[in-house]
């Protein structure tokens, strides 16, 4: 497999040389503020071309020819091309019947099936919005999690788990920095603020070589990307969440915007939650910040962005007096600078900073004892988009130095410090070189091949015999096959490695869980992946069915649970590593145009272990496999001020070790339990209704009351099922069975307004 | 074709259907020998996990018959077996002559319907606590505090058990095991919170009443007996706990088809009044 990509990669620049065309780059830009169009059509020569996020498109041409250019939300324009005439850029005029937020995005997603032809899925703000907020948020996390081939984890867990994989195998990026840590509220969901979030490129297999490798999945979200003309403020209120943001152009070329989100639960949820119970205290709040600023500069754009968020939550015990609190930070922070160098090069370079850092501590009156860990990222990239001829090329380098010092322990009890040794400090350099060459090679076959080359080093407190480096070479190559009746074929596979482990302290998606770089005992994991997947194209419909196999190893498991982790003077000896193979099949329906939009997706997998210290090392379900996945979603238009929507999700529940057997020691009833994962928690559904009235638009200011109701079927969705016992050994004991589930019916309702200032 | 795709779509539904795994009958032993104690053995059972746990289960799993034999090496002694219906399991086997001593390896034999265990212990020295007194709570409760030294020359596991008014058996404290790992050498000091009686109470109160008599035993134990009550104590505690659920077998000392615990422990027992100083 290997050497066929190989031999691929070496036959592209002959395949390069075989032609003999113009091309032109053409931008469209909207008539109104000259900001560049993403994704309008390009007819040419009976085929379709997309412009990117800045408007650009490139295309080979004769001489002589007429290019059709539309875009839902603008008119009709024709070009005319004569020559090598000098213009390259167009304009667009704004359709004003298609203005409304949602309608202007509607064929975005759609451009990516047939258009792109990178293995991803795009979802944009808009799509955001189509779906039931939950508690009142419009959560990244929940959209894409209706996207096939994205388990959803079960309650109160915000982790993807992309194919198989868990979501310490995801790369989670905001703006080109790594976020570590991307949940709030115990994970139930996820840090961004849908304000910043202009969209996400999901990749599920065949990650693009640019990308820092990961067994699982790439999910790149980027903020907004043009200058804003005119001021706008925005601001939203619910019983438990404020937020605000303001948008603001400095001048013409310089643009402003600063946001945030604070939870008022201290202040309106907790304070009634105490008074029901005396023998439990809890605070929970959370915040977080998004600052970013866009400058241009000639032919250059420069954007900064900073983001932070933190979770604060603490829990009293009030009969013995035990106070614990959890904390979790995360700041991620780029300069991400766009040059254009001229019509067929573009240099894109970024320095990113990430930090992570979670502690855990607890106190008895005269006792502390806490844990915590951090990690941190320093990233400088830089790489070029190349355009010549049929190809499209990118070449870039990128270094990464990462700091992590996992779960340091700290006990103090009426004045004796314990012993826990030096905490390790490790840290690890990712030096990689990276190339992608994208080519049609004819009018219905294109390929996309990458390699990514990575110089891995890792050492333990700055030792170097402890020193491990490697050579890691990522090869990723698709073809696609478009052919007539908007019917695409996609075959796709790809290596990766990946250089650092979420050590998963338990077994959901928790804070609790720390970053650890590969070392000598925690070699770096493998995966590599093959897919293939057919397409169509309708005029109000596109599905998809792709079929995927992938095959793991190096995954890891923690041997130990909350009680271990003080002990962690060798966190390696509690790891193991194992192997794991992914196989399914994903089905993606979608209406995308009209008054009823929405989406069903299917997926059928399978998802099996192999660890040599699991299960005497016979093979086992994944806990969070899912032979059966389904989400469905739906959002209609009912007037111009009512437009609802739902969400019905339903999965397989998951893979558990029950106990097959009791006995009895220290008086104390003592669970045998069978095989690893050799149960199932019972099948996972839900249904969310969202609704949204928009107030008539005042002179200033544009509000909406948003509605929902999340598991609005009360269903008891079980996290846990356990066994309480009561009585006594010398009569009889009664052995309830309980369930333990998170969240019952919640309906919600959050108020927003928006200030926008057209000037 | 159809039929053949219809086939497959059959075999994967077949193969999703979860196999339920089998009750195994399973042997467990429970025996502790105390410094200047005698041995003291039971042997029981395990319980299909959808049986009902009764009386007249309880009363099958409880095994009657078993040949217990304890030796020093030098000295053999066959445990005698008693019934006391007020306790579980509702028979034991107890020793009357040969007592426990610090230091010395003590082996158990156990023979029952032609199956043969056995396990081998050690009693560890005993460590004297420095004192321990009690610090006044709310609610005219106090909490027991203790401080001991720890021998920086040797490995050293301790548990912890309290005895209050009204109790018969001593009570492991709720984080009852420590191991010396983290404070070698050093004079350490607890505050002890009580431990419920077993997970079959949901009577609990981490603090003793002003006034009441309070007995407490210190052991040190070797590392199995470490290991294992450290799993037992991490099944009650997280058997309900949803990120972190305890899914994994006791690590007992057993050999044969048995599973459990034979553990020396070298004891020291005070006693005093729950008055806070002042």
């Amino acid at each position: 497999m290997k050497k066929t990509l190989i031999y691929f990669l070496f036959l592209f620049p002959i395949l390069a040389h075989a032609q003999q065309q113009q091309q032109k780059c053409i931008r469209i830009l909207n008539a109104k503020d000259s900001i560049g169009i993403a994704n309008a059509t390009l007819k040419y020569n009976r085929r379709d071309f997309k412009t990117d996020q800045q408007g650009r498109c490139c295309l080979v041409y004769n001489s002589r020819g007429v290019i059709e250019v539309s875009h839902t939300g603008y008119k009709k324009n024709i070009i005319n091309i004569i020559g090598d005439g000098t213009d390259t850029a167009f304009f667009l005029v704004p359709d004003a019947t298609f203005l409304s937020e949602i309608s202007v995005k509607t064929k975005k997603l759609r451009s990516s099936y047939l258009n792109g032809l990178n293995n991803q899925l795009e979802i944009s703000k808009s799509d955001l919005l189509k779906l039931p907020s939950f508690l009142g948020n419009f959560d990244l996390f929940q959209a894409l999690k209706t996207l096939p081939g994205v388990g959803n984890a079960g309650e109160g867990n915000a982790g993807l788990y992309v194919r198989g994989g868990s979501p310490g195998q995801n790369l989670v990026l905001f703006n080109n920095a790594t976020i570590f840590n991307p949940t709030h509220l115990l994970g139930l969901f996820s840090v961004f603020n849908t304000d910043f979030v202009q969209g996400a490129t999901i990749h599920k297999s065949g990650v693009p070589a640019s990308f820092k490798g990961r067994l699982s999945a790439v999910i790149d979200v980027y903020g907004t990307n043009h200058i804003n003309s005119a001021l706008e403020i925005k601001g939203a209120i619910s019983p438990i969440l404020i937020e605000g943001a303001i948008q603001s152009p400095i001048n013409q070329n310089w643009s402003v915007h600063v946001g945030g989100r604070k939870s008022l639960m201290n202040q309106t949820l907790w304070p009634i939650v105490n008074l029901s119970s005396s023998k439990t205290k809890i605070h929970y709040d959370f915040y977080d910040l998004n600052l970013e600023s866009l400058i241009k500069l000639g032919t250059n754009d420069l954007k900064v962005s900073f983001f932070t968020s933190a979770d604060d939550f603490g829990l009293v015990l009030n009969n013995s007096d035990i106070s614990s609190r959890l904390y979790w930070k995360n700041i991620a922070s780029s300069i991400q600078w766009k040059a254009q160098i001229n019509e067929q090069i573009e240099l894109h370079s970024t320095v990113a900073y990430s930090n992570y850092n979670f502690s855990f501590s607890l106190a008895q009156i005269g006792t502390n004892a806490n844990v915590k860990s951090s990690t941190s990222e320093l990233k400088i990239e830089s790489y070029a988009n190349i355009l010549a001829l049929k190809n499209k090329i990118v070449v870039g380098a990128v270094v990464t130095a990462e700091g992590f010092t996992p779960n340091v322990p700290f006990v103090k009890t009426l004045g004796t410090v314990l012993d826990f040794d030096k905490p390790s400090f490790y840290n690890s350099n990712n030096i990689s070189l990276f190339t992608k060459w994208d080519r049609d090679i004819t009018a219905a076959l294109s390929a996309t091949a990458g390699i990514r080359a990575t110089k891995y080093s890792s050492g333990q407190n700055g030792a170097l015999d402890n020193n491990y480096a490697q050579l890691y070479v990522e090869p990723s190559a698709q073809l696609k096959y478009k052919q007539a009746h908007q019917i695409a074929f996609r075959l796709g596979a790809s290596f990766n490695k990946q250089t650092s482990h979420l050590v998963s302290v338990s077994s959901s998606n928790f804070p609790t869980d720390f970053w650890m770089p590969a070392t000598n005992n925690l070699p770096a994991g493998k995966a590599w992946q093959v897919s293939l997947g057919v397409f169509k194209d309708w005029k109000m419909w596109d599905a998809y069915v792709d079929v995927f196999y992938k095959h793991m190893s190096g995954a890891i498991e923690f041997n130990g649970g909350i009680t271990n982790l003080l002990d962690n003077l060798k966190i390696e000896e509690n790891i193991f590593g194992g192997k794991g193979n992914v196989g399914g099949v994903e089905f993606f329906l979608r209406k995308h145009n009209g008054k009823l939009q929405g989406t069903l997706s299917y997926t059928l997998s399978r998802n099996r272990r192999v660890f040599d210290g699991l299960n005497n090392g016979k093979s086992f379900p994944f806990r969070y496999d899912r032979p059966h996945d389904l989400n469905l979603t739906a959002n209609y238009t009912l007037t111009k001020k009512w437009a609802v929507s739902t969400l019905f999700t339903l999965a397989s529940g998951n893979a558990y070790t029950a106990p097959i057997s009791r006995y009895v020691v220290a008086g104390s009833i003592i669970n045998e339990y069978g095989g690893f994962n050799n149960s199932r928690m019972p099948t996972y559904h839900r249904l969310d209704l969202g609704a949204t009235y928009k107030f008539s638009k005042r002179k200033h200011s544009q509000s909406e009351l948003v509605f929902s109701v999340y598991n609005v079927y009360a269903r008891q969705n079980p996290i846990v099922e356990y066994h309480e016992y009561l009585g006594s050994l010398s009569t009889s004991i009664l052995v309830k069975q309980k369930n333990l589930s998170l969240l019952p019916i919640l309906p919600f309702i959050s108020y927003k307004v928006n200030f926008p200032n057209e000037k | 074709m159809k039929s053949n795709i219809i086939f497959l779509l059959l075999l994967l539904l077949v193969s999703c259907k979860k196999d339920v795994e089998k009750y195994q009958p399973k042997f467990i032993v429970e025996g502790s020998i105390e410094q200047d104690g005698y041995a003291f053995v039971t042997l029981t059972h395990n319980l299909p996990f959808y049986a009902p746990i009764d009386s007249a289960q309880l009363d099958k799993v409880v095994i009657r018959y078993a040949k217990v034999t304890v030796s020093n090496g030098a000295e053999t002694e066959v445990l005698t077996g008693y019934y006391d219906k007020n306790t579980f399991p509702y028979f034991y086997y107890k020793g009357s002559s040969l007592r426990g001593e610090a230091g010395k390896k003590y082996h158990l034999e156990i023979s029952y319907a032609g199956l043969n265990f056995s396990a081998d212990t050690e009693i560890p020295n005993p460590v004297s606590l420095d004192s321990l007194w009690f610090e006044p709570k709310p609610e005219n409760k106090a909490q027991l505090c203790l401080k001991f030294t720890d021998n920086p020359n040797q490995k050293n596991y301790y548990k912890l058990y309290t005895k209050g008014i009204g109790q018969v058996n001593y009570i492991r404290t709720l984080l009852s095991n420590q191991d010396d790992k983290y404070f070698n050498g050093k004079q350490i000091t607890l505050q002890v919170n009580r431990g419920a009686a077993n997970n079959t109470t949901n009577k609990w109160d981490p603090y003793f009443n002003l006034g009441d008599s309070v007995s407490v035993k210190f052991a040190t134990i070797p590392k199995v007996g470490f290991d294992f009550w450290s799993a037992h104590q991490n099944e009650i505690v997280n058997a309900s706990n949803p990120l972190m659920s305890s899914t994994t077998a006791l690590p007992g000392n057993i050999v044969g088809q048995a599973t459990g615990i034979w553990c020396g422990y070298g004891t020291v027992y005070y006693s005093a009044l729950a008055n806070p100083r002042n």
